[in-house]
């Protein structure tokens, strides 16, 4: 009984603190991914144009920011480039790729299937190579995004057009 | 010029560079040969074979052209055919079904040439093209041919004559004669687009021609001149106007205008490389030094304008909530009835920019659901560099799916309707998108090329970039058209281009219009050509398919022209929609007679028409094979 009673605690305490974790996040307005985001990204040895209509973020009651914008490629489809620019403060794991605070860009080339994605995140400043994960295509009709960081609230994805790739917000 | 550095030239290399690069190539092959072998082209076998990988080269100095380090890095690697020309200008056959027969010379179309600025291309004012309407002017049954002219600076400033439209008059025997100057429609402007339509329900066609300037509307005087009332109706505007379209927006029986405004363009102004009037970063393409824009420009806004039915107009835009704020980049445009709800909605192309798609709402203004129904950007979240704009129900069921001509380098999406306006994009799932990637497009239709039934699709193709031919890009200045065979819309395939026809003809193609030109059942296409002769594209399929054409007639309560109706046509258990527009592809107007394609079957039964009054009738017609005209209030 007592057993019992511990473990509902533990997972009472869990659910409360998940949940705190998950209150503790909320969407960032376009004025603070303004004033976040870089209009000109530094990626390697470059400085990419960003397009900050697209920016989307969240923040957390810390004032962390995980937020990304669309590199102006040019190129249109961005396949297998860099498509994203994005700025992590708080630790993440998107798809499974563990990103520690810092700065980052991906981008993705078209599954075979072409009902998916693969995505490479790296680093931006050195382009070193940080993990790969699918985005999947998502489950009905939905609005289609250049980007949308979705607070965990609502749901823990990270929206690319219409794919879609979990993520996980770690403990600072 | 800026240069890039090779780690970032291809950045993804890096990190590991033999195995994404063997992944890379693994995917090209695949999907290339995936690709040819849906496509049918043997000779594009060995095409795949021989692509290389542009492999990055070692550049000076590494600051700021990141669009075109990135670009170039893409795994777009070029297509070269047989003879190591790009796919876009080559990738021929030697035999196979001939769809089209170029007959431009026969006809007489060559004797007109399309001018717009100098052949190096410099500014982006000089790469657009101009589009092209089908009119039957004179009311003889028969398509007339008007193309929409350039123009140069020497021409503006009055030290050269300015080039001008041509109106071809169709002479029912294959040929045509320009009857521009006679009938006061050679507009004299650097002209972009035109659309077609009775705007004052007297019976006759008249043309609206886009400008960058003023804009003209040529009324129809009813003896084979016209006369531009532009002024006196309130729609010259005076900037960069393209795409336009005419649709009965508010139901009053009365065509209103929409016309997309592309750049707001100083003269005195003009961005270069150098890095003036524009950000340089917005001046190079795969590294190398191009035309500026359209980003780093400023937008110039889009206009609707209300038909007052007494030959004013007054714009409505901001009210109608189709005013484009944001100052995207418009091009193409069309009013159609994308929600099934018999008011017509309105598509805005944006080159580099989100889409719109508006629906309307039946009090005089649209809900701007771009991003919501998905028509905003492409399935990845990419926002495209649209041109065209093709409307057609291609799976017979009623609903309008949409395509979209976009930038080389990328491919073309085309967006399923899934009802009420929502929209997939499954351009690689039909087995559109991957053999389009390396084509720059404009002019887009769906239409029943070969009467069977299915709705096919066939765009005009050409790059704004001269410098496409003196580099490595896997694309061309001049490029073929490409034809999409409809297989019972589960997917398409290229139609190959069988040497010699139509198919194969490389050109700088621009605006592009479809429609009956020799009323013989079988729709044929006219290409505005960059810099070149028009190109008339004869349909010379060889099937033996039935086919109806509908001319339609509004009654007191509809446009004239029945602009905005939805017919459904039943045949052999097969229900088709067609509607009759005015605008869309790029800067172009096609037929407005509805053309269905009946396969073997000798009969037609049930014609259902929805008027732009809300009446629905219902027609019968004496047998297949022939152009029926309907009049509204003599149905059932």
């Amino acid at each position: 009984m007592k057993r019992t009673i511990f473990l509902a605690l533990i997972l009472a305490v869990s659910c409360t603190f998940a949940a705190a974790q998950k209150s503790a996040w909320r969407q960032a307005t376009d004025s603070e991914l303004a004033s976040l985001l870089p209009a000109r990204a530094p990626v390697e040895k470059e400085h990419i144009e960003t397009e900050l209509r697209t920016a989307s973020g969240i923040v957390n009651s810390k004032g962390h920011y995980i937020a990304g914008v669309v590199l102006l490629t040019a190129g249109y489809s961005a396949d297998g480039k860099y498509s994203h620019y994005l700025i992590v403060q708080a630790p993440i794991k998107i798809g499974g790729v563990a990103l520690k605070p810092g700065e980052y860009v991906f981008g993705w080339e078209r599954a075979r299937t072409h009902d998916a994605l693969s995505f490479h995140f790296n680093e931006a400043a050195t382009g070193a190579l940080v993990g790969n994960c699918e985005a999947q295509k998502m489950v009905g009709t939905t609005r289609v995004e250049s980007l949308r960081i979705w607070p965990p609230a609502d749901k823990s994805i990270v929206q690319i057009g219409r794919f879609s790739i979990p993520y996980e917000l770690g403990e600072e | 010029m800026d240069s890039i550095s090779p780690s970032t030239f291809w950045p993804i290399l890096a990190p590991t560079p033999p195995r994404i690069l063997a992944a890379m190539f693994t995917a090209l092959r695949a999907t290339t040969l995936l690709g040819l072998l849906a496509a049918g082209i043997p000779s594009l076998l060995s095409a795949q074979s021989t692509a290389t990988v542009a492999l990055p080269q070692g550049q000076s100095s590494a600051q700021s052209a990141p669009i075109a380090s990135q670009d170039a890095a893409g795994p777009h690697t070029p297509i070269l055919d047989a003879q190591h020309r790009p796919i876009t200008a080559g990738g021929f056959v030697k035999t196979g079904p001939i769809v089209f027969e170029d007959i431009s010379e026969k006809a007489g179309l060559n004797q007109w040439t399309h001018k717009m600025g100098t052949p190096a291309k410099n500014y982006i004012i000089e790469t657009k093209g101009s589009g092209v309407g089908l009119i039957d002017f004179d009311n003889d049954g028969w398509l007339d041919i008007y193309f929409v002219n350039g123009s140069t600076v020497d021409a503006l400033s009055g030290k050269a004559t300015p080039p001008h439209a041509a109106l071809f008059h169709n002479n029912h025997d294959g040929t045509f004669t320009d009857v521009a100057e006679k009938a006061g429609v050679t507009n004299d402007r650097w002209g972009t687009g035109v659309a077609i339509a009775d705007f004052d329900n007297d019976g006759w066609p008249d043309i609206f021609v886009s400008n960058v300037g003023k804009n003209r509307l040529y009324h129809n005087n009813h003896n084979g001149t016209f006369t531009d009332v532009a002024e006196k109706a309130g729609v010259q505007l005076g900037n960069w106007s393209s795409g336009a379209t005419w649709g009965d927006y508010d139901g009053d029986g009365r065509l209103d205008l929409f016309v997309a405004g592309y750049v707001h363009w100083d003269w005195n102004n003009l961005p270069d490389s150098k890095g003036n009037g524009s950000n340089n970063a917005f001046c190079t393409f795969r590294g190398e030094s191009v035309a500026c824009g359209p980003r780093g420009l400023k937008g110039e806004p889009d206009h609707l304008f209300h038909n007052n039915g007494d030959g004013t107009f007054t714009d409505v835009s901001e009210k109608a909530g189709v005013a484009d704020k944001p100052g995207y980049y418009g091009l193409g445009a069309v009013f159609v009835d994308i929600n099934n709800d018999g008011k017509v909605d309105l598509l805005v192309g944006n080159d580099s920019t989100p889409n719109y798609m508006y629906l309307n709402k039946g009090d005089g203004t649209f809900d701007d659901v771009s991003y919501a129904s998905g028509f905003a950007l492409n399935e990845a979240g990419r926002e495209t560099a649209s041109m065209g704009i093709a409307v057609g129900d291609y799976q017979n069921n009623g609903q309008l799916a949409i395509f979209d001509t976009t930038f080389s380098d990328d491919y073309k999406p085309f967006y399923r309707n899934e009802g009420d306006g929502n929209l997939t994009d499954i351009s690689y799932q039909l087995g559109i998108a991957e053999a389009s990637v390396p084509f720059l497009s404009w002019g887009d239709a769906f239409f029943d090329y070969d009467n069977d039934g299915f709705k096919d699709l066939l765009m005009s193709d050409g790059h704004v970039y001269p410098e496409a031919d003196k580099y490595n890009w896997g694309t061309s200045w001049k490029e073929r058209p490409m034809l999409f065979h409809n297989l019972e819309g589960k997917k398409f395939e290229v139609v190959p281009a069988v040497e010699g026809t139509g198919l194969a003809d490389v050109i700088a193609g621009r605006g592009m219009a479809v429609g009956d030109l020799f009323n013989d059942g079988k729709i044929d296409a006219v290409i505005n050509v960059m810099d070149g002769h028009p190109v008339l594209l004869r349909n010379v399929n060889p099937d033996h398919n039935h086919w109806l054409e509908l001319k339609l007639a509004g009654g007191p309560k509809s446009p004239r022209d029945a602009v905005g109706a939805t017919v459904y046509v039943t045949a052999d258990g097969i229900k088709q929609r067609g509607d009759v527009i005015s605008g869309g592809s790029y800067l172009s107007s096609s037929d407005f007679r509805p053309h269905f394609g009946l396969g073997a079957s000798t009969t037609v039964d049930a014609i259902e028409v929805h008027w732009p009054s809300g009446g629905v009738e219902h027609f019968t017609v004496p047998g297949v094979d022939r152009i029926v005209t309907l009049t509204e209030g003599s149905g059932k």
